[in-house]
Protein backbone atom coordinates (compact mmCIF):
# COMPACT_ATOMS: atom_id res chain seq x y z
CA UNK A 1 0.00 0.00 0.00
CA UNK A 2 1.45 3.32 -0.97
CA UNK A 3 2.15 5.64 2.03
CA UNK A 4 0.09 8.73 2.65
CA UNK A 5 1.44 11.97 1.24
CA UNK A 6 2.79 14.46 3.37
CA UNK A 7 0.90 18.10 3.02
CA UNK A 8 3.10 20.89 1.93
CA UNK A 9 1.65 23.65 3.91
CA UNK A 10 1.15 22.97 7.85
CA UNK A 11 -2.59 22.78 8.77
CA UNK A 12 -3.67 25.82 11.06
CA UNK A 13 -3.99 24.99 14.93
CA UNK A 14 -6.57 27.40 16.72
CA UNK A 15 -5.21 27.94 20.20
CA UNK A 16 -8.22 27.23 21.81
CA UNK A 17 -8.87 23.74 19.74
CA UNK A 18 -5.41 22.30 20.31
CA UNK A 19 -5.29 18.75 22.07
CA UNK A 20 -5.62 19.21 26.18
CA UNK A 21 -3.57 17.07 28.32
CA UNK A 22 -3.77 13.43 28.62
CA UNK A 23 -5.67 14.41 31.94
CA UNK A 24 -8.34 16.35 30.00
CA UNK A 25 -9.57 13.69 27.69
CA UNK A 26 -12.12 11.22 28.04
CA UNK A 27 -10.42 8.28 30.57
CA UNK A 28 -9.38 5.53 27.71
CA UNK A 29 -9.42 2.20 28.07
CA UNK A 30 -6.90 -0.11 27.01
CA UNK A 31 -8.05 -3.38 25.47
CA UNK A 32 -5.26 -6.37 26.74
CA UNK A 33 -5.16 -9.87 25.07
CA UNK A 34 -3.36 -11.82 27.62
CA UNK A 35 -1.04 -15.14 26.12
CA UNK A 36 -2.76 -18.70 26.74
CA UNK A 37 -0.38 -21.25 25.56
CA UNK A 38 -3.31 -23.26 24.39
CA UNK A 39 -4.35 -21.04 21.09
CA UNK A 40 -2.34 -21.49 18.08
CA UNK A 41 -0.34 -18.43 16.51
CA UNK A 42 -2.21 -18.97 13.71
CA UNK A 43 -6.03 -18.39 15.20
CA UNK A 44 -4.60 -15.65 17.27
CA UNK A 45 -4.11 -13.87 14.49
CA UNK A 46 -7.03 -14.74 12.34
CA UNK A 47 -9.21 -13.27 15.49
CA UNK A 48 -7.00 -9.87 15.84
CA UNK A 49 -7.54 -9.10 11.52
CA UNK A 50 -11.37 -10.11 11.81
CA UNK A 51 -12.42 -8.42 14.70
CA UNK A 52 -10.11 -5.27 14.36
CA UNK A 53 -9.86 -5.96 10.64
CA UNK A 54 -6.26 -5.29 10.24
CA UNK A 55 -4.04 -6.33 7.70
CA UNK A 56 -2.29 -9.92 8.26
CA UNK A 57 1.18 -8.32 9.36
CA UNK A 58 -0.09 -6.02 12.21
CA UNK A 59 -2.09 -8.88 13.52
CA UNK A 60 0.64 -10.68 13.62
CA UNK A 61 3.22 -7.94 15.53
CA UNK A 62 0.61 -8.27 18.06
CA UNK A 63 0.11 -11.90 17.85
CA UNK A 64 3.96 -12.09 18.77
CA UNK A 65 3.71 -9.81 21.32
CA UNK A 66 1.14 -11.90 23.39
CA UNK A 67 2.87 -14.84 22.79
CA UNK A 68 6.62 -13.50 23.58
CA UNK A 69 5.39 -11.16 26.41
CA UNK A 70 2.34 -12.73 27.39
CA UNK A 71 -0.08 -9.79 26.50
CA UNK A 72 -0.66 -6.93 24.11
CA UNK A 73 -2.10 -4.01 23.93
CA UNK A 74 -4.41 -3.82 21.12
CA UNK A 75 -6.22 -0.62 21.31
CA UNK A 76 -7.40 2.70 23.31
CA UNK A 77 -10.91 2.97 23.07
CA UNK A 78 -13.88 4.19 24.85
CA UNK A 79 -15.11 2.53 27.57
CA UNK A 80 -18.17 1.21 25.64
CA UNK A 81 -15.76 0.28 22.45
CA UNK A 82 -13.78 -1.33 24.55
CA UNK A 83 -16.47 -3.19 25.75
CA UNK A 84 -17.46 -4.34 22.11
CA UNK A 85 -13.72 -5.53 21.35
CA UNK A 86 -13.30 -7.41 24.69
CA UNK A 87 -16.78 -8.93 23.87
CA UNK A 88 -15.58 -9.71 20.22
CA UNK A 89 -12.59 -11.48 21.04
CA UNK A 90 -13.54 -13.54 24.25
CA UNK A 91 -16.85 -14.78 21.71
CA UNK A 92 -13.30 -16.41 20.37
CA UNK A 93 -12.21 -17.57 23.80
CA UNK A 94 -9.10 -15.80 23.91
CA UNK A 95 -8.33 -14.27 27.07
CA UNK A 96 -9.01 -10.39 26.94
CA UNK A 97 -9.31 -7.55 29.13
CA UNK A 98 -9.77 -3.94 29.22
CA UNK A 99 -8.04 -2.00 31.97
CA UNK A 100 -8.78 1.51 32.85
CA UNK A 101 -5.77 3.85 31.15
CA UNK A 102 -4.16 6.11 33.75
CA UNK B 1 -10.08 -33.43 6.75
CA UNK B 2 -9.49 -31.75 3.80
CA UNK B 3 -10.77 -29.22 1.55
CA UNK B 4 -11.73 -30.48 -1.76
CA UNK B 5 -12.60 -27.02 -3.50
CA UNK B 6 -14.17 -23.48 -2.74
CA UNK B 7 -16.24 -21.68 -5.11
CA UNK B 8 -17.15 -18.10 -3.82
CA UNK B 9 -19.08 -18.38 -0.35
CA UNK B 10 -19.02 -22.20 -0.37
CA UNK B 11 -16.33 -24.16 0.85
CA UNK B 12 -16.50 -28.31 0.36
CA UNK B 13 -14.67 -30.43 2.77
CA UNK B 14 -13.50 -34.15 2.49
CA UNK B 15 -14.82 -36.01 5.57
CA UNK B 16 -12.72 -39.35 5.88
CA UNK B 17 -15.03 -42.06 7.48
CA UNK B 18 -13.18 -41.63 10.94
CA UNK B 19 -13.61 -37.51 10.89
CA UNK B 20 -16.90 -36.92 10.94
CA UNK B 21 -17.66 -39.06 14.05
CA UNK B 22 -14.82 -37.17 15.57
CA UNK B 23 -16.34 -33.96 14.37
CA UNK B 24 -19.23 -34.75 16.29
CA UNK B 25 -17.80 -36.14 19.09
CA UNK B 26 -15.84 -33.09 19.18
CA UNK B 27 -18.48 -30.46 18.81
CA UNK B 28 -21.36 -32.36 20.87
CA UNK B 29 -18.74 -31.18 23.54
CA UNK B 30 -19.57 -27.57 23.24
CA UNK B 31 -19.54 -25.51 25.38
CA UNK B 32 -16.57 -26.29 27.26
CA UNK B 33 -15.39 -23.24 28.70
CA UNK B 34 -17.14 -22.27 31.95
CA UNK B 35 -19.65 -19.88 32.18
CA UNK B 36 -18.65 -16.43 33.64
CA UNK B 37 -15.00 -17.69 33.32
CA UNK B 38 -13.81 -14.35 31.53
CA UNK B 39 -12.97 -11.25 33.77
CA UNK B 40 -14.23 -7.91 31.52
CA UNK B 41 -10.49 -6.45 33.86
CA UNK B 42 -7.87 -8.40 35.66
CA UNK B 43 -7.30 -5.46 38.22
CA UNK B 44 -9.90 -3.35 40.67
CA UNK B 45 -13.21 -3.76 40.04
CA UNK B 46 -15.31 -0.93 40.30
CA UNK B 47 -19.50 -0.60 40.90
CA UNK B 48 -19.90 0.44 36.84
CA UNK B 49 -17.31 -3.15 36.41
CA UNK B 50 -19.38 -5.47 37.97
CA UNK B 51 -22.67 -4.43 36.00
CA UNK B 52 -20.49 -4.34 32.77
CA UNK B 53 -19.04 -7.50 33.94
CA UNK B 54 -22.85 -9.03 34.64
CA UNK B 55 -23.74 -7.25 31.32
CA UNK B 56 -20.66 -9.08 29.05
CA UNK B 57 -21.55 -12.81 31.03
CA UNK B 58 -25.53 -12.32 30.14
CA UNK B 59 -24.15 -11.32 26.02
CA UNK B 60 -22.12 -14.37 26.08
CA UNK B 61 -24.64 -16.87 27.80
CA UNK B 62 -27.03 -15.61 25.09
CA UNK B 63 -24.17 -15.87 22.35
CA UNK B 64 -23.35 -19.51 24.20
CA UNK B 65 -27.13 -20.37 23.89
CA UNK B 66 -27.15 -19.20 19.67
CA UNK B 67 -24.05 -21.13 18.69
CA UNK B 68 -25.78 -24.72 20.48
CA UNK B 69 -28.75 -24.51 18.53
CA UNK B 70 -26.90 -23.33 15.25
CA UNK B 71 -24.51 -26.09 16.07
CA UNK B 72 -27.55 -28.95 16.28
CA UNK B 73 -28.66 -27.16 13.19
CA UNK B 74 -25.58 -27.60 11.36
CA UNK B 75 -24.86 -31.72 12.41
CA UNK B 76 -28.81 -32.65 11.37
CA UNK B 77 -28.52 -30.59 7.95
CA UNK B 78 -28.50 -33.79 5.30
CA UNK B 79 -27.33 -30.91 2.45
CA UNK B 80 -24.47 -29.96 4.47
CA UNK B 81 -23.13 -33.62 5.13
CA UNK B 82 -23.46 -35.52 1.83
CA UNK B 83 -22.36 -39.47 2.03
CA UNK B 84 -19.56 -39.85 -1.06
CA UNK B 85 -17.95 -43.21 -0.83
CA UNK B 86 -16.30 -44.27 1.95
CA UNK B 87 -16.20 -40.81 3.43
CA UNK B 88 -18.01 -37.32 3.59
CA UNK B 89 -18.68 -34.18 1.83
CA UNK B 90 -19.37 -31.30 4.18
CA UNK B 91 -20.04 -27.71 2.88
CA UNK B 92 -19.78 -24.83 4.96
CA UNK B 93 -20.04 -20.95 4.09
CA UNK B 94 -16.90 -18.81 5.41
CA UNK B 95 -19.66 -17.43 7.89
CA UNK B 96 -20.33 -20.91 9.32
CA UNK B 97 -16.10 -21.58 9.45
CA UNK B 98 -16.20 -18.16 11.85
CA UNK B 99 -18.48 -19.34 14.08
CA UNK B 100 -17.09 -22.73 14.24
CA UNK B 101 -13.94 -21.63 14.97
CA UNK B 102 -14.99 -20.06 18.18
CA UNK B 103 -16.91 -23.47 19.12
CA UNK B 104 -13.74 -25.30 18.42
CA UNK B 105 -11.79 -23.28 19.92
CA UNK B 106 -14.38 -23.05 23.08
CA UNK B 107 -14.10 -27.15 23.01
CA UNK B 108 -10.09 -26.56 22.82
CA UNK B 109 -9.68 -23.63 26.08
CA UNK B 110 -12.44 -25.90 28.21
CA UNK B 111 -10.29 -28.54 28.10
CA UNK B 112 -7.07 -27.22 29.15
CA UNK B 113 -8.86 -25.56 31.59
CA UNK B 114 -10.36 -29.02 32.64
CA UNK B 115 -6.67 -30.61 32.63
CA UNK B 116 -5.69 -27.21 34.86
CA UNK B 117 -4.00 -24.96 31.95
CA UNK B 118 -0.70 -26.39 31.59
CA UNK B 119 1.52 -23.88 31.04
CA UNK B 120 4.54 -26.03 29.67
CA UNK B 121 4.79 -27.08 25.95
CA UNK B 122 1.28 -29.16 25.76
CA UNK B 123 3.47 -31.66 23.76
CA UNK B 124 5.00 -32.59 27.39
CA UNK B 125 1.84 -32.69 28.78
CA UNK B 126 1.01 -36.69 29.96
CA UNK B 127 -2.76 -36.92 30.23
CA UNK B 128 -3.88 -39.72 32.37
CA UNK B 129 -6.90 -42.21 32.25
CA UNK B 130 -9.30 -39.52 33.99
CA UNK B 131 -7.89 -36.41 31.88
CA UNK B 132 -7.00 -38.49 28.70
CA UNK B 133 -10.94 -37.95 26.95
CA UNK B 134 -10.27 -34.15 28.08
CA UNK B 135 -6.68 -34.14 26.49
CA UNK B 136 -8.37 -36.09 23.02
CA UNK B 137 -10.91 -33.46 22.77
CA UNK B 138 -8.58 -30.62 23.06
CA UNK B 139 -6.03 -31.92 20.85
CA UNK B 140 -9.08 -32.79 17.94
CA UNK B 141 -10.27 -29.81 17.91
CA UNK B 142 -7.45 -28.03 17.46
CA UNK B 143 -7.18 -30.29 14.25
CA UNK B 144 -10.26 -29.23 12.69
CA UNK B 145 -9.66 -25.65 13.23
CA UNK B 146 -6.06 -25.92 11.97
CA UNK B 147 -7.53 -27.61 8.66
CA UNK B 148 -10.52 -24.58 8.58
CA UNK B 149 -7.67 -22.19 8.98
CA UNK B 150 -5.68 -23.28 6.20
CA UNK B 151 -8.67 -23.10 3.64
CA UNK B 152 -9.67 -19.48 4.84
CA UNK B 153 -6.42 -18.03 5.33
CA UNK B 154 -5.62 -17.67 1.06
CA UNK B 155 -8.95 -16.62 0.69
CA UNK B 156 -8.78 -13.66 3.51
CA UNK B 157 -5.30 -12.90 2.10
CA UNK B 158 -5.85 -12.15 -1.25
Amino acid sequence: MAETATPGVAPRIDPDKESKSKSGLEPGYLVICWNDPVNFMDYVTHVFQMVFGWQRKKAEFHMLQVHELGKSVLTRESMEKAEHYVHQLQKYSLHASMERDE
Amino acid sequence: MRLLRKAKDRFVFHLGPRDRPMLRAVLNRYPVVPSAHQPLSRYAPSRDGEINQSLLDEALAEQRQQNERQLHALLRNSRRFRKTGAGWQMTLSIADIEWLLQVLNDVRVGSWIILGSPEQDLWDFVPNDETMPHALAMEMAGYFQQRLLEAITGERDT
